[in-house]
C-alpha cells in the first residue's frame, strides 16, 4: 500500500512540474508575440521616406533652390520633384515664418497617400526667415 | 516513460529559451535602429539651424583661413551697414521663429543663447561687432596683427568729395582701404598707410555731396584704426549711405592654436548642445 502511495505521489509531483513548465512556456510565447507586435510602430518604410524628405530639403536649401522659389522661380524645385523615384510622390510648400504659404509645388501625375511623412527646413533669404515643408509618400 | 517525458520537457524548454533569446536580440536591434534614427533627425535639425543661418542673416562669407608665413582670415563679404538696417533685430526675428514656431512644428525643444551680431577670431580674440551703420573690431592682441585690407562698396550716386587721407606711422600695422561705387564698380578711393594702434589716428574718409552743394545731400564712408577707447580698435562707418564690406583680409602672426571664427552662440536641441562656428582652419 505504501509503495502504491509513493508512486502516486511521484506521478503527482511530475504532473505539477509539467504544469508549471507549461505555464512558463505559455508566458514565454505570449511575451515573445507581444514583443514582436509591439514594435509594429517602427515602420521602416516611413523611416526611409523620412530620410528621403530630409535629404531632399537639405539639397534644395544648399543649392539655393528654396531661395529661388521665394523669388517666384519654381523651375528647379519642379525639376527636383519630377526626378524623384517613380514610386515616390512629393509636395513642397514654402512659408514665410508663420504668416502663410508663398509657393507650392507637387510632383506631376502623383497623389500623396494617407501614409504621408512631413519634414520641414528653415532658411534665410534677404535677411528674412522662411521654412519649406515637404510631404512624401509612396504613390 | 518518466525518463522520456523528462527529456521531452527539457528539449521543449531549450527550444522556448532559444525563441526568447531571439526575441530579446530582435528587441535590442529595433532599439538601436530607433536610437540611430533619432540621432540622425537631431543632426538634421542642428545642421538646418547652424549651417548657414548666421552668415545668411549677417551677409558674411568666409573665403578661407590660411596659414603660411602668417595667418590670413579672408572674408569676401562682412556685412552691410546702413542706418535703417537693424542687425540685432534681424537676428532676434530668426531666433524667435526657431524657438517658437520651428520647435513647435517639429516637436522638439530648442534654445539659443547669445545669438547676437558678434563673432570672435580665436585665438587672437579679435571681436567683430556688426552694428547699425558700422562695424567695430576690438583687438586686445593687436601686436599679433600685421596687416588689414578693406574694401567697402557703397550704394551712392552723389559725386565723391575731397578724400581725407591719414598720415603714416612707418613700421606699424598696415591698413589698406578702398572705397568702390556699387553701380559703376569704380574705385573711388585707394590708400595704404601704416598706423600706430595706440594713437588716435585720423580716418580714411570719403565724403559724397551733390553738385551744386546741398546741405541735405551729403553722405560719407570712413575707416579708422587706433586708440578709440581701446588700443588696436578698427571702425568702419557709413553715414547716410549703405556700405557693404566686400573684402576684409586680416593677417596675424602665426599661432600654435587652430584659428576659429566663433560666434559665441550656443544651440541646444533637446539635450544636445552645440556651438555656432562660422569657419575653422
Amino acid at each position: 500500500m505504501e509503495k502504491i502511495g509513493l508512486r502516486k505521489n511521484r506521478k503527482g509531483l511530475i504532473f505539477t512540474i509539467d504544469a508549471i513548465l507549461a505555464i512558463l512556456a505559455t508566458i514565454m510565447i505570449l511575451i515573445s508575440v507581444y514583443s514582436i507586435f509591439s514594435n509594429s510602430h517602427f515602420n521602416s518604410e516611413n523611416n526611409d521616406l523620412n530620410k528621403i524628405a530630409l535629404d531632399s530639403l537639405t539639397v534644395l536649401e544648399k543649392n539655393d533652390y528654396l531661395d529661388q522659389s521665394v523669388s517666384g522661380n519654381l523651375t528647379m524645385i519642379n525639376n527636383f520633384l519630377a526626378a524623384l523615384p517613380s514610386n515616390i510622390c512629393g509636395n513642397i510648400s514654402v512659408y514665410y515664418q508663420d504668416k502663410g504659404i508663398i509657393t507650392s509645388s507637387k510632383k506631376p501625375g502623383c497623389l500623396i497617400s494617407d501614409n504621408v511623412v512631413v519634414t520641414r527646413r528653415a532658411f534665410v533669404f534677404e535677411h528674412k526667415t522662411y521654412f519649406a515643408k515637404m510631404e512624401v509618400s509612396y504613390g | 516513460m518518466d525518463k522520456r517525458g523528462f527529456l521531452f520537457t527539457i528539449i521543449s524548454l531549450i527550444m522556448l529559451i532559444s525563441i526568447l533569446a531571439f526575441v530579446i536580440a530582435y528587441q535590442n536591434r529595433i532599439k538601436e535602429l530607433q536610437d540611430a534614427d533619432t540621432v540622425n533627425i537631431l543632426r538634421y535639425y542642428e545642421d538646418d539651424i547652424v549651417s548657414n543661418s548666421y552668415s545668411d542673416l549677417m551677409d558674411i562669407n568666409v573665403v578661407n583661413i590660411s596659414k603660411k608665413t602668417n595667418t590670413l582670415v579672408n572674408f569676401s563679404s562682412l556685412g552691410k551697414y546702413a542706418l535703417d538696417r537693424d542687425n540685432q533685430g534681424i537676428m532676434n526675428n530668426y531666433r524667435n521663429f526657431i524657438i517658437d514656431n520651428y520647435s513647435r512644428l517639429n516637436n522638439i525643444n530648442i534654445s539659443m543663447d547669445n545669438f547676437v551680431p558678434e563673432f570672435y577670431v580665436k585665438p587672437y580674440n579679435s571681436k567683430f561687432s556688426l552694428g547699425t551703420g558700422s562695424l567695430t573690431v576690438l583687438n586686445p592682441n593687436y601686436t599679433q596683427i600685421q596687416r588689414i585690407n578693406i574694401d567697402v562698396t557703397v550704394n551712392e550716386t552723389l559725386d565723391a568729395g575731397t578724400a581725407v587721407i591719414p598720415s603714416a606711422d612707418p613700421g606699424k600695422i598696415t591698413i589698406n582701404v578702398r572705397f568702390i561705387r556699387r553701380s559703376s564698380k569704380e574705385i573711388l578711393y585707394s590708400q595704404e598707410k601704416d598706423q600706430d594702434p595706440t594713437e588716435v589716428n585720423p580716418e580714411f574718409k570719403l565724403p559724397f555731396r551733390s553738385d551744386p552743394p546741398n546741405p541735405t545731400e551729403v553722405s560719407s564712408v570712413s575707416v579708422k584704426f587706433g586708440n578709440y577707447g581701446t588700443d588696436g580698435m578698427l571702425m568702419i562707418s557709413t553715414s547716410s549711405l549703405e556700405g557693404e564690406i566686400t573684402r576684409f583680409e586680416i593677417y596675424y602672426d602665426n599661432s600654435d592654436s587652430r584659428t576659429i571664427i566663433d560666434t559665441g552662440a550656443n544651440l541646444k536641441i533637446n539635450d544636445k548642445s552645440s556651438d555656432i562656428i562660422l569657419a575653422q582652419q
